[in-house]
């Protein structure tokens, strides 16, 4: 049992470096866009001051 | 798109579970083995994502319509062929210090697929370097279609040179059990829904920051500059 597990941390090593790599890309570009998105609802909120339609 | 997400998920969920606890261990191997399912996965997902990248650039090139968004797939498609391949040599890597005794040798197919990984690092760095958008496209788009032959090569190289890496699909049949096939196909599922998913979202962002720009450009016009 202790030969078949030994290697074990390679798995548990493997599979981590897939998650945190797609983890760090999807909130890197999900952020992103939300600061993008912001930049943009700014410009509008600029180019439309309050009361004009 | 948005239940592509919702599709991946429970996707990823089965995969875990068939990869990690379902499957037995392949006794030559042990445990390591199950390091084959997500690696399997990662690295059929960025050959389809490759794929993608050339087929999308080759319509750039022949459509009259529509470039911009088709180029914006095209991106996408190749940065997430690139995390896809990053993910395939990172898993790939623990594998063969168990396997083979070493993180990398100068195998045929990881020889390929890094410099697949570098190819397409090398279309990122093309498209950051041109601020015209017209040349952008097509240059890029041109330079996708050439370093797409490295593709068929990396899937080749094992039946092309003397290779010790291992071989799913041979010309005698399947190299693993049926098991480890459902397992294979799940992970692969779930990779790939994944990778549409990325795709959008990545194609989004950038549709998003070209609305900006756009919106710079009329402003400082305004502005009289």
């Amino acid at each position: 049992m202790a030969v078949e597990k030994q290697f074990l941390e390679y798995v548990f090593f493997a599979y981590s470096a897939v998650f945190i790599l797609i983890f760090l890309f999807v909130t890197n570009v999900w952020r992103r866009t939300r600061s993008l998105q912001q930049q943009i609802d700014a410009m509008r909120d600029d180019e439309e001051p309050e009361g004009e339609s | 798109m948005r239940y592509l997400r919702w599709l991946s998920l429970p996707l990823w969920v089965v995969g875990l579970y068939l990869a990690l606890i379902w499957v037995p261990d392949v006794r030559a191997l042990g445990v390591s083995y199950r390091i084959f399912y997500i690696h399997l996965g990662m690295a059929w997902t960025a050959l389809l994502a490759m794929t993608a990248n050339f087929v999308l650039s080759l319509l750039v090139l022949v459509r009259r319509k529509g470039k911009e968004e088709t180029d914006r797939f095209a991106q996408a498609s190749a940065e997430i062929g690139i995390l896809m391949t990053t993910a395939t040599l990172a898993s790939g890597m623990l594998w063969a210090r168990v396997a083979w005794g070493a993180f990398w040798t100068w195998d045929p197919r990881l020889t390929t697929t890094a410099i697949m990984w570098f190819l397409y690092i090398g279309y990122l760095l093309l498209r950051q370097a041109m601020d015209d958008e017209t040349k952008r496209r097509v240059y890029s788009a041109v330079y996708a279609l050439i370093v797409f032959i490295d593709v068929p090569i990396v899937y080749l190289s094992v039946q092309w040179w003397r290779s010790i890496h291992p071989v799913v699909f041979t010309e005698s049949g399947m190299n693993i059990t049926p098991q480890m096939f459902i397992a294979v196909i799940v992970f692969f599922f779930a990779t790939l829904v994944l990778a549409l998913d990325l795709i959008y979202l990545r194609a989004f962002q950038d549709k998003v920051q070209q609305e900006l720009q756009k919106r710079r450009a009329r402003r400082l016009g305004r502005l009289g500059y």
